[in-house]
């Protein structure tokens, strides 16, 4: 159970997926604007990450390494994130249009979302099995969540201060998120590598 | 500019949308695109810009549309909290039971296959309960967007200037 927790720390904050492994920055940068936004944005994408990560894992154990499929591997992990885009939209309609006409709109950006490829991929090259795969594919996912809600927060407030006009607007932002990710590679310190 | 606030002083998300028809006293609505999508290179291949069918897909109704015509252009309040209940509901109950059954599964039996099949059935019962709990709320009216007024005449409806 330790080595599960220290997986999801150091997937969350040591090596977060925007800021450490600078995947998925559109998202980031495009749905920061509001908290409220961020924070659906977040949690469907958690939930599309997590669930990829448990059907890649068993498409690459259970398809691709016994029949020597591999270089396939890439092609079809991009067409499972579709499918699981899609499939969750469905799922989100059926269960309530309601739901699904405030929260739909987030679904298809995740499908051009780069970090819910690149998580299932690191799990391969991390040889994750079921547990790993699906707990590092979550963890990552709160990751990126947390930093979406923290950096909506920073520009909610930048929005309202005082900024020099050369650097108003998407100039400030990125010097805000790079800030931020300096502040995120001090985590890296209490890493046992 | 004040904070939008429905009747109970609670903050209101909002959003913009066309009057597509009215009937029977409520009035159909289209949310209009207000995202920055209009002015991405890549807004022909995207699925947000899928065009009608996926507008289509998110018409919704609200009761209070008094002196509203087909075409106006409005100003349309979702509660802060109900997008968060929502997002709750739809996403993180089924994504907890998911993982709390497949982490039981793996402490009783430690077997991969179990653990996957306990974590579809996770998700399963998590879809079905958050099916009742969205039922309960559309019925109380929590997830149906207020008219707040029309949408002012200059209003652009993106960062980039894009207009509507």
């Amino acid at each position: 159970m330790q080595n599960y927790l220290l997986l999801m720390v150091g997937a969350a904050l040591v090596n977060n997926v925007v800021l450490v492994r600078f995947l998925g920055l559109c998202s980031f940068m495009g749905v920061t604007t509001k908290v409220d936004t961020a924070t659906g944005m977040g949690m469907a994408t958690t939930f599309v990450l997590t669930v990829s990560s448990v059907l890649t894992w068993a498409l690459e154990t259970f398809l691709l390494v016994p029949n020597d499929l591999t270089y396939l591997r890439t092609v079809t992990f991009i067409l499972v994130i579709a499918a699981v885009v899609q499939f969750t939209e469905m799922v989100v309609k059926k269960i309530s249009p309601a739901l699904f006409q405030t929260l739909g709109i987030y679904l298809p950006l995740i499908t051009t979302n780069c970090s819910v490829l690149g998580i299932p991929l690191l799990n391969v090259a991390q040889h994750h099995n079921f547990m790993q795969s699906m707990l590092y594919g979550f963890a990552s996912a709160l990751g990126f969540s947390l930093i979406l809600v923290v950096f909506a927060g920073l520009r909610e407030r930048l929005a309202l201060a005082e900024v020099p006009r050369l650097f108003a607007g998407p100039p400030i932002a990125f010097i805000t998120a790079s800030l931020l990710a300096l502040a995120f590679m001090g985590f890296s310190g209490i890493s046992a590598n | 500019m004040a904070e939008p606030r429905d009747p109970a002083g609670r903050s209101l998300v909002e959003g913009r949308a066309r009057v597509i028809a009215i009937e029977a006293g409520q009035v159909l609505m289209e949310p209009i695109v207000s995202s920055g999508c209009k002015g991405c290179v890549s807004a022909g291949l995207c699925g947000a810009m899928a065009g009608s069918h996926s507008l289509a897909a998110r018409r919704f109704r609200i009761p209070d549309g008094d002196g509203l015509r087909v075409g106006d252009r409005v100003v349309v309040g979702l509660g802060q909290t109900a997008l968060l209940k929502a997002s709750w509901l739809a996403y993180a109950i089924p994504l907890l039971l998911m993982l709390a059954a497949s982490v039981a599964a793996d402490r009783l039996w430690g077997r991969d296959g179990i653990s996957a099949l306990c974590a579809v059935g996770g998700l399963g019962v998590g879809m079905a309960w958050s099916r009742w709990r969205a039922g309960a709320m559309s019925r109380r009216g929590e997830l149906t967007p207020r008219y707040l007024g029309p949408a002012p005449e200059d209003d652009v409806c993106n960062d980039h200037g894009n207009g509507c």
